[in-house]
């Protein structure tokens, strides 16, 4: 989007990560290059290591070998939330929301990371800090309204349905302000028309917000209709990465991904 | 500060003059209580109630804050006879009560700090254990270090300065402090913390630090009524701050509703109120003959026992109550349709 000539470098660059946990070697050698604005997909099957790739690039946790650069900024062993704040904003797989705030707190949380009050004026409730209260609840709501969330501002996040739990998740992860936001299973658990709205909202965010995504999805039509990229991993390992079309055709992830190849030809082939 | 809340202020203002002239000396005396514990519970749902971490520790910081206090308040003549081996600086001087109170609460929170670092590596019964141990630490240095604690002996003699004015002052200033916390970015990643801690860190909150704060401004109102308490008995021992306090505190907490500061006022003031009339009950009941000892902690427990099944996020829930407000009419107006429906 707006990667220019004379600033090739990327956005997110990985070589060579590793992660065992114990004897298990659940990420192997996984790379990637990801320029500014791109849509990345990653497939594969349970247990092939997408989630935790996520989870060595958030900081939450520790790769045995490899090089994260993000923004030209070696990221390894720094702390998840000093990562957050440099712009790499997450999805959880199991929506994780912060239940008992209410549905405004938990966009708040994410904003105010970029407004830092003291504790002096926080416990004198000086007028500097109402007001920067008062902003970060506007700003709430705003992007409340964008995710067709407003109505329900001051319920708990608990209450919602699993569709709203889902979307004012990724409103969470966006008021972080990222550039590069990752998404773990955004349809699991969703119907055919709900999956549809995802995806329209995903594209739109994708834009609105100038954003670089990475998505993980186990929903074929999802993945292929808002990626450009796809990778997929299997043990641990990608084995392969293309175009959506490439990687439809691609004999090593048809048997990777289901076993019988004739079965899962005939599903890529209708998705 | 609002006018809602200056006219309750107010209110609780004149109540207590009315209390200081009319209650007798013991019934003072377990106002005094009731206000300490209200700082107790106040303090501790910060770290147990809105961070999440469940520490036992209140009684080790309470330890901390009233043997510094102590010290600082004795006037030199005292400390002379009772703590002769004193540094020579420390037994010269005397501090107001005001200010040996908060370097109590400061000495307590700079503890907790310290201590904070391994502690707060660890979550759930682990820290609650670990904080357990802080108090056991806590005693046995009170115990040993004879020249500053005089050991077992304790220090007595205490200039009686506790009376209703300070413990009153000083549980309005908690719960200010503590309200204004918990409805702030602070309190909002304190909450989130509690939540879901690896969420709160993906959203940006620095996990250790919210939580150490939490800590420590817990720490720091337990050492203020740790320093109340010990002015108002005018003694303490290293056996005065046991895992009874800490007991107590959370039983007051956890009826009164984790995360609700109402709740622990409420849970204070009914757990400090209850048992001090069932004491005098049950001197005055008998049964064949023998009083009846020990009825009252029956009945505490059965009630407890009772607020847990049926009421587990204790007698507020986790919510706040509003007093009803006499200034501001949009709020009011809810209440007066209901009124005049009904």
């Amino acid at each position: 989007m707006s990667v220019t000539a004379t600033e090739p470098a990327y956005l997110l660059e990985v070589d060579g990560l590793s992660k065992a946990f114990k004897g298990l070697l659940a990420v192997h050698d996984y790379h990637v290059r990801l320029s500014e604005g791109e849509i990345l997909g990653i497939i594969g099957p349970n247990g092939a290591g997408k989630t935790t790739v996520f989870n060595l690039i958030t900081g939450v946790l520790a790769p045995t070998q490899g090089r994260i650069r993000f923004q030209g900024y070696d990221i390894v062993g720094r702390p998840p939330h000093e990562i957050a704040r440099m712009g790499i904003a997450r999805t959880f797989q199991n929506i994780r929301l912060f239940r008992a705030l209410s549905v405004l707190e938990n966009v708040m949380l994410g904003l105010q990371m970029h407004t830092h009050v003291g504790l002096g004026e926080t416990i004198l409730s000086l007028p500097g800090f109402r007001e920067r209260e008062r902003r970060l609840a506007e700003e709430a709501m705003h992007l409340l309204e964008l995710f067709d969330l407003a109505g329900m501002w001051s319920n708990q996040a608990q209450s919602l349905s699993f569709g709203h739990q889902r979307r004012l998740e990724i409103a969470t992860a966006l008021a972080t302000r990222p550039t590069l936001l990752l998404l773990d299973e955004p349809a699991a658990g969703m119907n055919p028309s709900e999956k549809e709205e995802l995806m329209t909202l995903i594209t739109h965010i994708h834009k609105e917000f100038n954003l670089t995504i990475i998505l993980i999805e186990h929903d074929m039509r999802v993945i292929m209709g808002i990626c450009q990229r796809i990778q997929t991993l299997n043990y641990g390992e990608i084995i392969a990465e293309g175009t959506p079309a490439e990687i439809q055709a691609n004999p090593h992830v048809i048997e990777a991904y289901l076993g019988h190849s004739h079965a899962v030809g005939a599903v890529l082939q209708r998705a | 500060m609002n006018k809602n809340a200056l006219f309750y202020l107010a209110l609780l203002t004149g109540l207590l003059f009315l209390a200081q002239s009319l209650l007798n000396d013991y019934y003072q005396r377990v106002l005094a209580v009731v206000f300490i514990n209200i700082i107790l519970t106040v303090s501790l749902n910060l770290t147990n109630g809105f961070a999440g971490d469940f520490s036992l520790g209140h009684a080790a910081f309470m330890s901390i804050g009233a043997y510094l206090s102590a010290i600082l308040t004795l006037p030199p003549a005292s400390k002379a006879t009772l703590m002769p081996q004193l540094p020579t600086w420390l037994g010269q001087l005397e501090l107001p009560f005001v200010v040996a109170t908060i370097l109590g609460g400061l000495l307590a929170a700079s503890v907790a700090a310290v201590v904070g670092v391994p502690v707060l590596r660890l979550r759930g019964h682990y820290l609650a254990v670990a904080t357990l141990g802080l108090m056991v630490i806590v005693r046995v240095v009170a115990i040993n270090w004879t020249t500053i604690t005089r050991g077992a002996k304790g220090i007595n003699g205490l200039p009686a300065f506790t009376n209703l004015w300070w413990v009153f002052g000083w549980a309005v200033v908690t719960v200010y402090v503590i309200w204004r916390l918990v409805n702030s970015p602070y309190g909002r990643a304190m909450m989130a913390i509690r939540e879901d801690a690896t969420a709160a860190a993906a959203r940006g909150v620095n996990v250790t630090a919210h939580r150490m704060l939490a800590f420590c401004v817990g720490a720091f109102f337990a050492g203020i009524a740790g320093a109340l308490w010990g002015h108002l008995i005018t003694a303490i021992t290293p056996h005065s701050f046991s895992f009874l306090i800490t007991f107590n505190v959370v039983v007051m907490l956890v009826v009164g509703g984790m995360g609700s500061i109402s709740g622990s006022i409420v849970g204070a003031t009914v757990m400090t109120l209850v048992p001090e009339f069932l004491r005098r009950v049950e001197t005055s009941l008998s049964l064949g003959g023998h009083p009846l000892y020990g009825l009252s902690q029956i009945i505490i427990a059965v009630t407890i026992t009772l607020v847990m099944i049926f009421r587990r996020r204790g007698l507020l829930g986790g919510r706040e109550v509003q007093l009803p407000s006499l200034f501001d009419r949009r709020r009011a107006a809810p209440r007066a349709r209901i009124e005049t429906t009904g």
